[in-house]
């Protein structure tokens, strides 16, 4: 048997160590941190701190002003609401859904399964903008292999729906699998469901359950920290996207989009402060618009966080 | 059941081809068009064209280029907008104008408004739809490939890729050719004789360039005012450059804040790297006075009187003596330099006329122009709205602007005679990765001696944008 040789360290290697790990941390975590660090303390940041070179990072004079602009500015609640209406709703469909089709692909085999795989993988590798204006010409006009498009050109009567300025423009796609970033959350799940032990399943067939039974009573119970991973994933990343929601809806817009119109349009800004009869700096504004953009997100992660690690570990997925 | 199912099987493959049939549209010249009203006293002449990203068979357009009909029902009223309204057939009562902009309404002072009296006024509802800037061209060409086109296109200068998506204004049958529209700007958006976007001569909806300074240093630093100086016929450009080498000196730091690195260029009449005239891109990098004009602005950067990035809030804070930018800012809508604005410290004063130069150019840093989409609904209702929306009348000029510095010298810019039309990105907003950004950021960094051979070496890539800008612009009908 081989012996395994255990190197004692010294104190003062340890210290060592210890201190370049330390270092090491602290200049991560500063550049990772700098950026909301930044936010935390700038949204707060009064006009005269605009003007006072000696303010850094403390503001003299703590306001709550930026903050209230951009609540109104944003119309905070109302997007809000539409967020959760085509981000977070299209997020929890997608992680439902991708799990049924990840099975599909990992469990079984069938004619077509190469494809559906390398279709999956397209989904992930083509970006969005490629797709948008046949997307949006389809959902313009909703038809399926035609067939209405047909209709119309003998009836003279045009039945296509048209799902643009809709929540169902998120909602079928997250249905169907073909949804932003589903392609991620199926290779997920089907990496995560070739790992799951055969005999699970085995011993369910062999009690008489069937292929869907299977699947809610003994796969989905297992796949709880890609679940989470995926959970994350889709909810971070539906909430964060402005492109198509910009793109789909003229009306009712989400959270995304109202703060990405800061860019190039800050009149909204502008009538909180004409409405108040206060002076301004746009920046600070925009920059607290950004913190209570984050804040529901934050909330949000706080409380899947220790899954989220060990899904992280489990399914080899970062990113 | 496998009888079934193969029966079923035929079925939908006879469905597919008979669908794969319905989707090929072959448009004949009497095959009415549904994505696309006129008003019924133009006749209509419909095209199959279909663009060449769109993946839509559906994409027709509709134009009434039919010379004799377009003068038939060529509203021809000019003048005040009530001599106008007059002449506003009463069929366009009850439509709808829709208006793609990536801006909202509130961005104009008082546009909100102003809406509103154009509707009750002429009875044609507004919508106005909100855009992202970055995406524009992306979502109007979906928009127009799915056949729900806006009316009004929003231009902020010549780009061929939005030119396409758009009809010739003539389309609307609306008098565009009178005294009241800027026809000198309009022929920056002419092509084969066809004019796709228009402005009003002396709307307050345009955007020169100015020179802001904060007269809290000009006071602090006992300067002269550069407004007196203009209004006394002073402002010249030793005048500035002595405030800047002044200010320099005091404070050891840049005194001027450029927006465009290639200012000096356009206030020598080159529209930038690429220009635009008679209907045809053409390089400047060629240009003799190209060479001139970059040296002058990288030995200005080297003498450190100019900062090159756009730090509008070190302007604010009093880091800058000079910052140039467009007027638009001065609006009261604008939160930039609200702090300035509010305390009635920010001044405006048009540029000093370069030393030596015969001729004095009014850099326009962008020349805003509207233009009705291919497949527009109402581009007669459209071009009505604008002829109100562009009227300076249908403003309170007042209220307009910050002050009445910036109301004077928004309209000494627009009176010049020698403007010149920035082509800040011929190649569409947000495209970043083209040879014209990287030949910017190549002359940014270099020195006077190092620019001569920037231009060089940029040239063929140049040459390259500028033949397929012109590709384009040939493709277009």
């Amino acid at each position: 048997m081989r012996k395994i040789k255990y190197i004692k360290k010294s104190a003062s290697e340890k210290i060592i160590t210890t201190l370049v790990q330390y270092i090491f941390l602290i200049t991560f975590g500063y550049i990772l941190l700098y950026p909301f660090i930044y936010i935390l303390s700038t949204s707060f940041k009064s006009v005269s701190d605009f003007y006072d070179p000696t303010v850094e990072w403390i503001p003299k004079k703590f306001v709550l002003d930026n903050l209230k602009a951009a609540l109104q500015s944003m119309e905070y609640w109302s997007s809000l609401k539409n967020t959760l209406i085509v981000g977070i709703i299209p997020a929890l469909i997608q992680f439902c859904s991708c799990a049924v089709y990840a099975y599909g692909l990992a469990r079984f085999k069938f004619r077509g399964r190469t494809i559906l795989s390398a279709i999956m993988f397209l989904n992930i590798l083509v970006p969005v903008t490629m797709l948008i204006i046949p997307t949006y010409v389809n959902f313009q006009h909703m038809d399926f292999l035609g067939i209405l498009g047909l209709f119309k050109k003998i009836s003279g009567i045009d039945l296509r729906p048209s799902i643009t300025d809709s929540p169902l423009a998120f909602y079928l796609p997250a249905i169907f699998g073909v949804g932003f970033k589903s392609g991620l959350y199926i290779y997920i799940y089907t990496q995560f469901f070739k790992g799951l032990p055969k005999e699970l399943e085995e011993a369910a067939w062999i009690d008489g359950a069937g292929p869907w039974k299977t699947f809610v009573r003994i796969i989905v119970p297992s796949s709880g920290s890609a679940a989470v991973t995926v959970l994350i994933f889709s909810v971070i990343y539906n909430y964060s996207d402005y492109y198509l929601p910009q793109i789909y809806l003229s009306e009712n817009l989400p959270l995304s989009v109202m703060l990405n119109r800061f860019r190039y349009s800050l009149s909204s800004i502008m009538s909180y402060y004409i409405d108040n009869g206060t002076d301004m700096i746009a920046k600070y504004v925009i920059i607290a618009a950004c913190l209570v953009f984050l804040i529901p997100l934050i909330i949000f992660y706080s409380f899947v966080q220790k899954k989220f690690i060990a899904g992280i570990s489990t399914t080899g997925i970062v990113g | 059941m496998k009888k079934i199912s193969r029966f079923l099987c035929v079925i939908l493959a006879i469905g597919i081809t008979l669908s794969s049939t319905a989707c090929s549209s072959k448009k004949t010249s009497s095959e009415p068009d549904d994505s696309t009203v006129v008003s019924s006293s133009e006749p209509v002449s419909s095209e199959n064209e279909t663009s060449s990203e769109a993946q839509s068979s559906q994409d027709k357009t509709v134009s009434s280029d039919n010379k004799s009909s377009a003068q038939q029902s060529t509203v021809a009223a000019k003048g005040s907008w009530q001599n106008v309204l007059k002449s506003m057939p009463k069929s366009l009562r009850g439509t709808t104008v829709e208006i793609f902009h990536w801006n909202p309404q509130s961005e104009l002072p008082n546009g909100a408004q102003v809406i509103t009296k154009f509707q009750q006024q002429t009875g044609i509802k507004v919508n106005w739809k909100v855009a992202s800037y970055d995406n524009y061209d992306v979502e109007l060409q979906a928009r127009v490939a799915a056949g729900k086109s806006p009316d009004i296109v929003l231009f902020q200068w010549m780009n061929v890729n939005r030119v396409k998506l758009c009809q010739p204004v003539s389309a609307a049958g609306f008098d565009f050719n009178n005294s009241d529209w800027d026809s000198e700007l309009m022929k920056y958006y002419t092509v084969k004789g066809k004019t796709y976007a228009v402005n009003m001569k002396n709307t307050l909806l345009n955007r020169p360039a100015a020179i802001f300074y904060n007269k809290t240093l000009i006071e602090k630093y006992d300067y002269e005012d550069p407004y007196t100086l203009w209004k006394q016929g002073k402002w010249t450009e030793s005048k500035f450059m002595e405030m800047c080498k002044d200010f320099k000196r005091t404070v050891n730091g840049p005194a001027w804040c450029v927006s465009k690195y290639d200012v000096w260029a356009l206030l020598t009449g080159l529209q930038s790297e690429i220009s635009y005239k008679d209907g045809k891109y053409g390089n400047n990098l060629r240009d003799k006075r190209a060479i001139k004009a970059w040296q002058r602005c990288a030995e200005l950067y080297q003498q450190g009187l100019i900062d090159r990035s756009w730090d509008s809030n070190g302007f604010e804070q009093g880091k800058y003596l000079f910052f140039d930018t467009s007027l638009m800012y001065t609006r009261t809508t604008q939160p930039y330099f609200s702090t300035l604005k509010s305390s009635g410290t920010l001044g405006v004063v048009p540029f000093f006329p370069v030393a030596g130069q015969s001729t004095q150019y009014q850099l326009m840093s962008e020349y805003e122009a509207y233009g009705f989409a291919k497949g527009a609904k109402n581009a007669k209702g459209a071009a009505f709205f604008l002829r109100y929306y562009l009227d300076p009348a249908s403003y309170d000029a007042n209220t307009f602007f910050c002050s009445e510095e910036a109301k004077a010298v928004y309209e000494y810019a627009m009176k010049q005679p020698n403007r010149i039309m920035h082509n800040r990105n011929p190649l569409g907003s947000g495209n970043s990765a083209s040879p014209i950004s990287e030949v910017r950021l190549a002359l940014q960094e270099a020195t006077p001696e190092q620019v001569p051979t920037v231009l060089n070496t940029y040239m063929s890539a140049v040459d390259a944008a500028v033949a397929d800008l012109n590709k384009r612009l040939s493709d277009l009908p």
